[in-house]
This record gives C-alpha cells, structure tokens and sequence, in this order.
C-alpha cells in the first residue's frame, strides 16, 4: 500500500491545530473555575446595536429588490438580443439568395423578404424591455443599479440603440435591382452582427457585477439577521472559547482548505 | 493618487499579481494607478492565517487582490456566518467589513478586518486568562 501524502494546506492545518489544541486545554480550565471577566458590551448597548443592525438588514432588502429588476431588465435585453442576432442571420441569408438570381423579380421578393425582416427587428427592439426600461430600443434607457445604503456606490448601465437605425441597417434599395445594392446591404448586416456582439458582451459583464453584489447582499443580510439576535444575549466570556473551538473545526474544514488551494494560485503563492 | 512607498532592505510588496522584493538599501518610490497593493507587514498567508479572524482576513485579502468578489460565497460568507455564531458580538464590526466590501473598497475592508482580529485577540485573552485581563485591556474600564 502507498504512503498517504499530505498536501502542504494540509500539513499547515495540522499544525495549528496542534497549537490550538493546547490553547483550548487553557481555556477548559479557566471556564471550569468559573472566574469570569466584566463583558465589554453590556446588554442594554448590544440590544440597541442589534436594534439598529437589523434595520439596515431591511435597507438592504430594498437594494437586492432593485437588483433584482436589473437583472431581469438586463436578461431581458439579453434576450432581445439574442433574437436579433437570428434576424440579422435570417437577412444575411436573403441577401445572399438574392445575388445568386439575376431576375429582377426574384430580387424584387428577395427585397421585400429584407424590408420585412426589418420590421421584425424594430419590433423586436422596441419589445425587449423589462418594468419599462428598455436597454436595447431606438433612444434607450439607461439603467442605474445602488448597491449600498448611502448610494455612494452604484453602476450605470448605458443602453445602445439596437432598432434598425441604431445598428444601421438601411431599408433594401432600387429592389436590389444591381449588385452593389445587395453588397451595401450585406456590409450595413457586417457591421450590425459586430455591433450585437459587442452589446451582448457588455450587457453580460455588467450582469455579472450585478448578479455579484446581489449574492454578496444577499449574504449580508444573512449575517445581519442571524447575527443580530445573537448580539442581545452575547457572553463574552464564552465567545472566546468559542473561537478557539471554531479555530479547531476550521483547520481541516472545506472552506479553509480551498481558502488556502486558492491562495496558493494567487500571487501569494510567491510568499511560500 | 499617488501612493508613496518606502521600504527597508529586503522587504516586499505585492503589486498588482507581482512581488516586489527590495534590495540591500533603503527604497522609495511612488505608485500610481489603480493595482491592489500590500506591504508586507499586511500579507496573511494560508500558514499565518492561524485564527477564524485571520481566514476572514486572508479571504478579503484574496478579493483584494484578485479585484474579483467571487469567492465570497465559496470562502467568505461561509467564514463569517461561523465567526458570528461562535462570538455574536462581533457583529458591529462584521457589518462594517461587509459594508465596505459590497461599496467596493476592499482595502478599507481589509483595516476594517484588523480591527476584528485585535477584537478576536482580546476576546481569546479574556478566556485562555492570565493577568492581562486586568491590565490595559479596553473592555475592562466599566469595572469596579
């Protein structure tokens, strides 16, 4: 059988628990005597602390509300989107179709197919919007997302016209009669295909900065909630032999352990 | 803003993803721009991150220096839910970490978390004892 190898988070968790085993021993002791130490927070303080704790837990409940609409405001633009790159396919194809014929009255058809599909897209455009903002519409919406109480910190989500005119897609010409009709409409789709991808990778970083501090929020207003009830009956005198024993669970838990794997990959590896 | 930075023969400094180790004199120098930076005397790593104060920190640490919060819910959260249930009255200075984190200033966060380790000291003083209990702690001015 081969030897168990230990990684090196491994055996530095070994060893402070080494440490905070003796320390903890200490502590038994001192509880065990029953000497205790003046708290420095007495209960009236810590009852209006937790009072005022959990209020802002509420504030902040408003805040994830208003994340909430901008998340769904921006995967509604998302969407919008998604279905707009489709349409510019959709035109591209017909283009394409119509320079394989040189019948005047296919290529009429082929045109009007164009003209359709660019009342499709406007209608699309002015249809992606979520509680009436609209990111993606001829003269959008700009979106402002708060993330705290103050409103000292906040992202501004800038909306870019994506109707027809915004991604400038001109209406089919002489009933692309003459080729270079045609080819003007296949490089205003270019130039539009590029413009939608471009939108879509913005929209998503965005998103992802929102979806990040709503999470966080979210976790905030945990540790506010479950913290604050705590807070009233806080013993101090406990709490410090209550860390120690946290200090104990923690150094082979899985939260520390990939804390220490994600550090070594960062630059504090360097560090060693 | 311009940070100015002097460092002794041999010290180091994190910035940005790159470390800085100074030579065999006296350094100063400026920094300009928006890279995370550390000095030495604040870098926690996973072997001196020995206390559940100190893993708060060193997870705060790596959003800082990753400028990236998404650890929070893999490391962090985590790390702070169990340090309010074993100390609940640690949470007016949580919420102040917390808060500063979600404004997005992590290196305030970071001196915030320092004050939750000198907290997390004094309260593991007052239960290992000895006489530093009753001397110069803060929390004993209210005694008789």
């Amino acid at each position: 059988m081969s030897d168990i190898t230990l990684s090196r988070g491994v055996r530095q968790n070994l060893l402070s628990l080494q440490k905070t085993a003796e320390q903890q021993s200490a502590t038994q002791m001192r509880l065990a005597t029953g000497r205790k130490v003046n708290s420095a927070l007495d209960n009236p303080t810590n009852f209006f602390v937790s009072e005022g704790l959990k209020s802002r837990a509420s504030d902040l409940s408003r805040l994830l509300d208003a994340m909430g609409l901008a998340v769904k405001t921006l995967e509604a633009a998302d969407t919008g989107i998604t279905g707009l790159k489709k349409l510019v396919e959709t035109a591209q194809a017909v283009a394409r179709q119509a320079k394989l014929t040189s019948d005047p009255t296919a290529r009429a058809a082929y045109a009007a197919q164009f003209d359709a599909l660019r009342t499709q897209i406007d209608d699309l455009a002015k249809d992606s919007g979520y509680n009436g903002v609209n990111l993606i519409k001829g003269s959008p919406n700009n979106l402002t997302v708060v993330f705290n109480e103050q409103s000292t910190t906040q992202l501004t989500v800038n909306g870019a016209a994506l109707d027809t005119a915004g991604l400038g897609i001109a209406a089919s010409a002489n009933n692309w009669a003459a080729d270079a009709d045609i080819d003007a409409a296949l490089t205003n789709l270019d130039a539009a295909t590029l413009k939608l991808r471009t939108q879509a990778s913005t929209f998503g970083a965005n998103l992802t900065v929102i979806k990040n501090r709503q999470e966080f929020t979210n976790g905030m207003i945990l540790s506010l909630t479950t913290g604050a009830d705590g807070l009233v009956l806080a013993d101090q005198n406990e709490e410090g032999a209550n860390l120690l024993a946290l200090n104990t669970r923690q150094q082979l838990s899985q939260t520390a352990l990939s804390l220490a794997a994600q550090a070594d990959q960062a630059v504090l590896r360097l560090f060693g | 803003m311009t940070l100015k930075v002097e460092l002794k023969p041999g010290e180091r400094i994190i910035v940005g993803t790159a470390l800085i180790r100074n030579g065999e004199s006296r350094t100063r120098f400026h920094i300009e721009g928006e890279a995370p930076i550390l000095r030495e005397k604040d870098i926690l790593t996973p072997a001196t991150a020995d206390s559940p104060g100190k893993k708060i920190y060193l997870a705060v640490q790596l959003m800082y220096l990753t400028g990236d919060l998404s650890g929070h819910n893999e490391f962090y959260f985590p790390l702070v839910q169990d340090f309010l249930k074993a100390a609940p009255s640690a949470l007016p200075l949580i919420a102040e970490i917390n808060s500063r984190i979600l404004a997005g200033d992590l290196y305030k966060a970071l001196k915030a978390v320092k004050q939750l380790i000198a907290y997390e000291q004094e309260l593991i003083a007052h239960a290992t004892g000895g006489e530093r209990v009753y001397q110069g702690s803060a929390s004993d001015t209210h005694a008789p």
